[in-house]
C-alpha cells in the first residue's frame, strides 16, 4: 500500500530527498504500523513526539490504511 | 553561606539575613510561595504596603545542572488576586546565586512618587535614587544603568507600565548581550514592583564566589549535569533550530490555535508566521535562532529578530505571542508581531495578556481585527497613562467587563496561553485548577502528552494533575520547564540532588515536595477568597463549538475539583 508522510521541520531532516510541504509517498507492505513506517525511514521513535493520521490523533502502534496522510511532529514543548 | 536580602521600601533599610535552615530545599517558585504564604496576609491590598515581592533563583541555579538559570518572582497578583509565581531566564539568577542571595524580599512601599535602585554586590547591598529613570522604557533604562554600572551587571527592570501599577505589567531581565528581552510576565508582577517604587535592581557578581546548594559529591553531580546536558542538546533539535514558534503547526493540526478571539482553532495566516519562517528571516537578516537566554542553557530556543533592514528588533519572540498577539488578533505579518513584542518589552507589559486584551477590544469594535498601527497605538497609551490606556493595562477581564464582551478567555483574571482548551483538554484542565490562574507554564498537556487525545476529555484529569506536580518541581529547581515536565527530568533531578545531598533522593520525594508547593498555594488563595467556583472556565467554551472539528470543553466540575485535591 501507499501512504502520504508529513514531517515536521526537525524530522524532516533526517529523511533524505524529502520533497517538502507536499510531502512524501511511501510504499509499505500490509499489515503496516506506524512504528513500521517509521524503521523504514529509520527514524527513532522517541524522536517522534505527536502522530496524527488523517488529521486525527493516533498512537505509533496504530495500524496504517491505504492512502493514509500521516504527519509526524517531533518532541513539542512550549511555548 | 546563603542569605535573604530583606529590602523595606517604606524606610530604606537593606538587611542581609541568614537563611533559615528550613528553607535549605526550597528555591524558585517553592521559596517565593512559601515566603508568601508566610509573610503576606492573604486578603491584603496587592498593590499596597502589605504585599512583598520575592525574587529568588532555583534551587540548582549557579551549578552545572543544564538549563537551571530560572529567576523567580512571587507576590500576590494584581491580576488574579491570588498568589503568583511568575519566572523568566536571564542572567540575574546566576549572578544572585553567584552572590550567596537566596531571595531578596522586597516589603513595605516607598512614598508616592519617590522611585529607587537596588544595587547588589559582593561588598554589600544599597537602595539609591532612580528620578533619572523614571518614566524610561526598559530598553533605556537598562542602557542608563550599563553604562554607569559596567556591562558585565545583571538586570531586572520595569517600564511605565510598572511604574503605572497595570496588572498587566511585566518584569524584565537582561538577557546574556545585555538586553531586557526576558520577562517574567504574567500576574502583574511589574506592578507589584512598582508600587514598591523600584525601578529597577543591578546586580554585580564581580569577585562574588558564593554557592546556594553545596556539592557533597560534586563530581558525581557534575557528571549527571553533563549527561542531562548531552542528552537534552540532542533531543530538544526542533527548540534550538525554530524556537518554540515550532508548536504554530501541530497546534494548527489538533485544531487548538487561538483565532480571532478565541472563535476559531485555525488560522489562514498561519504559515506566515511559523517557526520555520521565524528562523529564515532572522538568519537571513543578521539574526538567529538558538540563541541562549541564560547562560549554560544547552537548549537554547531563544532568537534574535531583526528588522528589515538589519536592525536589531526583538529578542525571545515566543510562541506565545506570535499566537496572541498574531492569530488572535488575526494579525499575520511576522514582522509586526515581532514589533509588538518590542514594544511590549519595552514597556513593560505581558505580552499574552495584551495579546488577550487587543483581541477583546476588537471584539468590542473598539478598533478592526487585524489592525496593526491601532495596537501599536493603544499599547503606547497604556505606557502613558491615559484613561482608556489604565483600562486596557489591566488586562482582557477588566477591559471585557468595561466594553461588555462575553468572550473573554481568562481564569481568575488571567488570559490563557496559546491553546484553546476545547482542543486540548488537559491544558483546559490546568488553566482552570493551577492556583496561578489560566497559565500554560503550569502544566501544559501539548499534544502527545500522555499518550491521550488532546481534542478528547478521557485520560486529561490524569495527565494534567501530574503535568502539574512535575511543572512545580521544574520551577522550585530553577530549571527550564523544557527540560520537559516528565519520569526522565524528575529521575535526572533525583540523581543531582543525591550526589548534592550525599543521601538518596527519590523521584517520590520530588513529586511530594510539588504537591507541598501547590498546597500551600492553593491555601493561599482560599484565605485571599479565592474559592473552587474560581476554578473554572469561562461558560463560552462549554456552549461555542470550536471550528474546524466541533469541540466544546467538557470535563465536568466534579472533575476539575478532584485535580489537585491531594
Amino acid at each position: 500500500m501507499e501512504v502520504i508522510v508529513k514531517a515536521d521541520a526537525t524530522i524532516r531532516q533526517r529523511i533524505p530527498n524529502y520533497p517538502g510541504e507536499s510531502g512524501m509517498r511511501l510504499s509499505l507492505s500490509q499489515p503496516a504500523t506506524v512504528l513500521d513506517l517509521l524503521a523504514l525511514l529509520a527514524i527513532p521513535p522517541q524522536e517522534v513526539g505527536l502522530v496524527l493520521i488523517n488529521g486525527t490523533f493516533s498512537q505509533k502502534e496504530t495500524a496504517l490504511q491505504p492512502n493514509d496522510v500521516v504527519q509526524l511532529f517531533s518532541f513539542i514543548e512550549g511555548g | 553561606m546563603a542569605n535573604f536580602l530583606r529590602v523595606n521600601m517604606s524606610n530604606g533599610s537593606v538587611t542581609a539575613e541568614p537563611c533559615p535552615e528550613h528553607y535549605n530545599l526550597l528555591g524558585g517558585r517553592g521559596l517565593t510561595s512559601q515566603l508568601i504564604f508566610e509573610e503576606v496576609d492573604p486578603t491584603t491590598y496587592p498593590l499596597g504596603d502589605g504585599n512583598k515581592m520575592v525574587i529568588a533563583p532555583g534551587l540548582l541555579t549557579g551549578t552545572t545542572a543544564p538549563s537551571s538559570g530560572r529567576l523567580s518572582i512571587g507576590a500576590k497578583s494584581p491580576l488574579t488576586g491570588g498568589i503568583k509565581e511568575s519566572n523568566a531566564g536571564g542572567t540575574a539568577a546566576r549572578k544572585l546565586a553567584r552572590l550567596g542571595i537566596k531571595a531578596i524580599i522586597l516589603e513595605g512601599r516607598a512614598k508616592v512618587g519617590e522611585w529607587f535602585v537596588l544595587k547588589v554586590s559582593s561588598v554589600g547591598a544599597e537602595l539609591l535614587p532612580a528620578g533619572d529613570l523614571v518614566g524610561l522604557g526598559n530598553y533605556a533604562t537598562v542602557d542608563k544603568l550599563r553604562t554607569r554600572f559596567g556591562e558585565k551587571v545583571g538586570l531586572i527592570s520595569i517600564g511605565p507600565a510598572g511604574e503605572k501599577l497595570m496588572a498587566a505589567a511585566s518584569v524584565a531581565v537582561t538577557d546574556p548581550d545585555g538586553r531586557p528581552s526576558r520577562h517574567c510576565g504574567r500576574g502583574g508582577m511589574g506592578a507589584v514592583m512598582g508600587s514598591k517604587g523600584l525601578k529597577a535592581v543591578v546586580i554585580d557578581d564581580a569577585e562574588a564566589h558564593e554557592t546556594l546548594l553545596d556539592l557533597v559529591d560534586p563530581s558525581g553531580f557534575n557528571e549527571i549535569a553533563r549527561r542531562w546536558s548531552k542528552t537534552l542538546s540532542e533531543t530538544r533539535k526542533g527548540l534550538t533550530n525554530f524556537g518554540t514558534a515550532s508548536l504554530v503547526k501541530p497546534i494548527s493540526a489538533v485544531g487548538g490555535l487561538p483565532t480571532r478571539n478565541f472563535s476559531r482553532g485555525t488560522f489562514e495566516g498561519a504559515d506566515n508566521i511559523n517557526g520555520e519562517v521565524l528562523a529564515e528571516r532572522a538568519k537571513a537578516r543578521g539574526g538567529k535562532t538558538g540563541h541562549a537566554c541564560s547562560p549554560g542553557c544547552v537548549i537554547r530556543c531563544s532568537n534574535v529578530y531583526h528588522d528589515q533592514n538589519g536592525q536589531y528588533l526583538t529578542s525571545g519572540l515566543e510562541y506565545e505571542t506570535i499566537v496572541l498577539l498574531g492569530a488572535n488578533c488575526e494579525i499575520d505579518d511576522l514582522d509586526a508581531i515581532a514589533e509588538l513584542d518590542r514594544l511590549c518589552d519595552d514597556y513593560g507589559l505581558d505580552t499574552m495578556e495584551m495579546g488577550h486584551t487587543m483581541a477583546v477590544a476588537m471584539e468590542a469594535g473598539l478598533l478592526p481585527f487585524g489592525d496593526v498601527n491601532r495596537v501599536k497605538e493603544l499599547l503606547g497609551e497604556i505606557a502613558s497613562g491615559t484613561v482608556l490606556g489604565r483600562i486596557l493595562g489591566q488586562g482582557a477581564a477588566v477591559t471585557g467587563r468595561v466594553f461588555n464582551v462575553a468572550r473573554v478567555p481568562v481564569v481568575k483574571g488571567q488570559g490563557m496561553a496559546a491553546y484553546d482548551p476545547r482542543a486540548l483538554k488537559g491544558t483546559g484542565i490546568t488553566y482552570a485548577t493551577s492556583p496561578m490562574g489560566a497559565d500554560h507554564t503550569a502544566g501544559n498537556c501539548l499534544p502527545g502528552r500522555g499518550g491521550v487525545d488532546p481534542n478528547k476529555r478521557e485520560g486529561q484529569v490524569k495527565v494534567s494533575r501530574e503535568l502539574q506536580i512535575m511543572s512545580t518541581v521544574i520551577d522550585a529547581l530553577g530549571l527550564c520547564l523544557f527540560v520537559g515536565p516528565l519520569p526522565d527530568s524528575m529521575e535526572m533531578i533525583a540523581q543531582l540532588l543525591s550526589k548534592a545531598r550525599g543521601t538518596e533522593v527519590t523521584v517520590a520525594d520530588l513529586l511530594s515536595l510539588g504537591q507541598n508547593i501547590l498546597r500551600t498555594e492553593i491555601a493561599f488563595n482560599r484565605r485571599a477568597g479565592l474559592t473552587s467556583t474560581d476554578d473554572r472556565l469561562p461558560v463560552f467554551f462549554r456552549q461555542e463549538k470550536l471550528a474546524p472539528y466541533e469541540l466544546v470543553f467538557d470535563v465536568s466540575d466534579e472533575e476539575l475539583d478532584e485535580v489537585l485535591n491531594f
